[in-house]
């Protein structure tokens, strides 16, 4: 086959493409049996690896601040003299895009009313489950979670550019196993991380369109049927495709953009039409609230009473966040060259948590605070009755809900999108090996692949079935991971006694005298044997 | 062999004819595969003002090298002339030879180390550390003539290979091979011990057992030496003393120690050996 069309790298990219033809058969095929099996791991995995989650995700953040803030902050990704690629306004939306802007939307509403409604502790619907509640959203959706992928990204990152590594996963275990990497054990990883991130993917897309179809129904009264859905699938695939053609500078770049301008707006109308003061006022608080009480709620790992309330929510989401890794942390490596480390970790820690802390408090706080004040009798019932249309209830409480929630769903969609394209060109560079820039057919074919994906699942059933199968890959990616902080603290401590050595200035006076020497040397002698 | 392909780096200085005569003497025995003789241009371009000096130049400046290069082949080493060749790395850029360097997988790297002789020394120091290729550093008193290889040991990971290329070097030169062993004793965690003797013995016997091992994997058949140090001596000083004192003209060491981290780049012994002062060729093997 031509190299123009197809650069695969056959170890990684064939037994990855059996695998998931594999998978989606057995899961459609055995059906409930199947799904029940990957639930009863997946509880399995929280109930006797919960706290080991909850610990080495502390571990991340903190190696991540000292990564950035400690003395290798200065290393610069792709060496002294690399150039950035894009802009930092376009990098930070398409990091954010990628990382959490499609969870956002969906939970940004609903998980501080559930929270405030059902608390782990206390009674719900009080003043205080209200500050519960936004406190445990932030720890969800917060530093913890982007250290995870500034952890990942930057592990791939510095050893794509600095160490001229493919940009793979397998990439990060240089130090570690050596020149094995290239062999079985680095195929293994890569095989792995493509079926995450594919079937990761696959599912959001699935259950992401079932929220599409739900706001659709909810807004215009269009039929809420899988029909709906499919067609949704095929045309977010199609839109995805085209931008996956254009390529990262054009297409995902482009989107990713919009993405960013539309949820601003979004935000903004909320922020103006909402209770503005409520929010400025407790946006302040919550993030004070958190910051006093992060050590308490973030090591919590409900060791004196297990109701089993962790496995659901913090422990899952430390799963999801680990076992999406793979594809968000190899999409912020592939647009993070020319950064330096501190602008790393500033740009994918710190900066987005605190605008998705501002987008929780201005969605979930102010619904919460609807519902504290009866702004609209039993709001959050109905909130928490559906989270797919939790984000659409929370809009009728607006003027404009209409044009609001055509908004909203304008934004999941293209959200999707972005999802879709950058997770095509993350599992398109694994499966070539690792080049940046794969052939256009390849990245079409995956493109496609993850449509095909959720559109069957979708039709079979058996969504859920692999979201939890997806989820329970954070288990073996949470070894890797911590493999990773010794891999990349490795790494950086050789680049900076390197860098040390590298900047040595040798004496070129000296250098260019002595050349001079031996060219008169060398005429001379030429003289002379005339 | 392990070491067969093997690269000279040539800086245009007298010492390029100390290293070209060393390896001449060591092709004798070893006759390696391949001979490169390598110049890095330190500069982008020769200055206008430098070039301009020479006005009827027929050749371009690289080419100059390379010929210079070719000449010295045939002056030093002249048997050398069918597996040897030049090669002139041009740009300037450190990091880009380095790279290239790296590509090539050549066994050993052959290194200047001047004390006299004019120059920093800051080529040869990054070479070292930066390269993952062992070294072999020639110091200007060096002849060629090996009798006495000695292989400093702490049974690391680096242990065995540097043993390996010790054993090849003193099998093939014909030479005596002395392992040596340095024993630090930390008085400090022995408060209740009165007998230091004693606590040496044990150390000894410790080392002796782990040596035996070795000794059988790579059939070695020299005895280890060893040494306890003073409580404040660099085990460093203790191997270059004993060198000297045993007249040994190569001393083949692993590039880190059990305790050096990876924030090092080569092990303080090693750093030690090759600093300007010290005059026994050193041959760092990396992993």
């Amino acid at each position: 086959m031509s190299k123009k069309y197809f650069d695969i790298h056959g170890p990684v990219f064939w037994p990855a493409t059996i695998l998931i033809v594999l998978f989606i058969s057995v899961t459609l095929i055995v059906g409930k049996p199947m799904a029940d099996i990957f639930q009863s791991t997946q509880d399995a995995i929280s109930v006797n690896f919960g706290w080991l989650f909850i610990v080495a995700v502390n571990l991340f953040f903190i190696f991540s601040l000292y990564i950035g803030f400690g003395r290798f902050g200065n290393i610069r990704l792709g060496g002294e003299d690399a150039e950035k690629e894009f802009s930092t306004p376009a990098w930070f939306a398409m990091l954010f895009s990628a990382g959490m802007g499609i969870g956002i939307l969906f939970w940004g509403v609903a998980e501080p009313v559930y929270h405030y409604m059902n608390p782990p502790f206390g009674e719900g619907s009080t003043l205080e489950s209200a500050e519960k509640a936004m406190n445990l959203t932030f720890l969800h959706w917060g530093f913890h979670a982007w250290g995870i992928y500034a952890l990942v990204g930057l592990s791939l990152a510095f050893f794509a550019f600095n160490r001229n590594q493919p940009l793979t996963i397998r990439s990060v275990f240089l130090p570690v196993l050596g020149k094995r990497v290239h062999g079985p054990i680095g195929n293994i990883i890569d095989v792995f991380a493509v079926l995450a991130t594919l079937f990761g993917l696959a599912t959001s897309l699935g259950l992401g369109v079932k929220q599409v179809s739900g706001g659709l129904h909810h807004v215009f009264g269009t039929p809420n049927t899988v029909l709906m859905q499919v067609f949704l699938i095929i045309a977010i695939t199609l839109v995805a495709t085209i931008s996956v053609v254009t390529g990262i500078k054009r297409g995902v770049r482009f989107l990713s953009e919009w993405n960013v301008r539309i949820a601003a707006f979004l935000l903004l109308m909320v922020l103006i039409l909402g209770p503005s003061l409520f929010i400025f006022k407790s946006f302040i608080q919550n993030i004070g609230n958190y910051l006093n009480e992060m050590l308490v709620v973030s090591t919590w790992t409900e060791a004196y009473r297990d109701r089993g309330w962790q496995g659901g929510w913090t422990v899952f989401y430390w799963a999801w966040w680990v076992s999406w890794s793979p594809f968000v942390g190899m999409f912020i490596a592939r647009v993070s060259k020319g950064r330096t480390i501190r602008e790393f970790i500033f740009g994918v820690l710190l900066v987005p948590s605190v605008i998705t802390f501002l987008w929780l408090t201005a969605f979930g706080g102010s619904a919460i605070f609807m519902d504290i004040k009866g702004v609209s009798e039993g709001l959050g019932e109905r909130i928490i009755a559906d989270e797919s249309t939790a984000l659409f209830v929370f809009f009728e409480q607006f003027p404009l809900s209409n044009l609001l929630s055509v908004v909203g769903i304008l934004l999941v969609i293209s959200f999707f999108v972005t999802s879709s394209d950058s997770g095509s060109l993350v599992i398109d560079s694994i499966t070539a090996g690792g080049k940046l820039d794969a052939p256009v057919a390849q990245r079409i074919f995956w493109a496609n692949t993850e449509g095909a994906v959720a559109a069957v699942l979708l039709l079979g059933g058996g969504l859920t079935a692999l979201q939890t199968a997806a989820v329970t890959t954070g288990l073996p990616f949470l070894f890797i991971l911590i493999v990773m902080m010794y891999s990349l603290h490795k790494g950086l401590s050789s680049e900076m006694a390197r860098s040390k050595y590298l900047s040595q200035s040798q004496d070129k006076k000296s250098y260019e005298k002595k050349i001079a020497g031996m060219i008169a040397k060398r005429l001379i002698k030429k003289e002379e044997k005339k | 062999m392990i070491l067969s392909n093997i690269a000279i780096l040539l800086d245009l200085s007298e010492m390029d004819n100390i290293l070209l005569n060393y390896i001449k003497r060591l092709n004798e025995k070893y006759h390696f595969k391949a001979i490169h003789l390598i110049h890095f241009m330190e500069v982008e371009e020769m200055p206008p003002e430098i070039l301009s000096l020479f006005p009827d130049l027929d050749q371009s400046v690289d080419e100059m090298i390379a010929q210079e290069m070719r000449e010295q082949i045939d002056e030093f080493m002249p048997k050398c002339g069918e597996v040897a060749d030049v090669y002139v790395h041009q740009g300037g850029k450190m990091e880009a030879f380095l790279e290239w360097m790296e590509n090539q997988s050549f066994d050993l790297v052959v290194l200047g180390k001047k004390a006299a002789i004019h120059g920093s020394g800051i080529f040869s120091g990054k070479m070292v550390r930066l390269l993952n290729t062992s070294t072999l550093f020639v110091s200007e008193m060096a002849r060629g003539d090996i009798h006495k290889v000695m292989v400093p040991i702490d049974f690391s990971e680096y242990t065995n290979n540097a043993l390996k290329v010790a054993k090849e070097a003193s099998d093939l030169l014909s030479t005596e091979l002395i392992p040596v062993h340095g024993i630090k004793v930390n008085m400090q965690y022995y408060p209740y011990v009165k007998d230091r003797e004693e606590l040496n013995d044990h150390f000894i016997k410790a080392a002796k057992k782990k040596y035996e091992k070795l000794r059988e994997k790579l059939k070695i058949k020299a005895d280890c030496q060893y040494f306890v140090l003073a409580e404040d001596g660099h085990i460093s000083k203790t191997i270059y003393d004993q060198a000297t004192f045993q007249s040994a003209d190569l001393i083949v060491v692993g590039s880190k120690g059990k305790a050096d981290g990876s924030d090092l780049l080569i092990g303080s012994v090693a750093e030690r050996l090759i600093s300007h002062d010290k005059n026994i060729p050193v041959l760092i093997v990396k992993k």
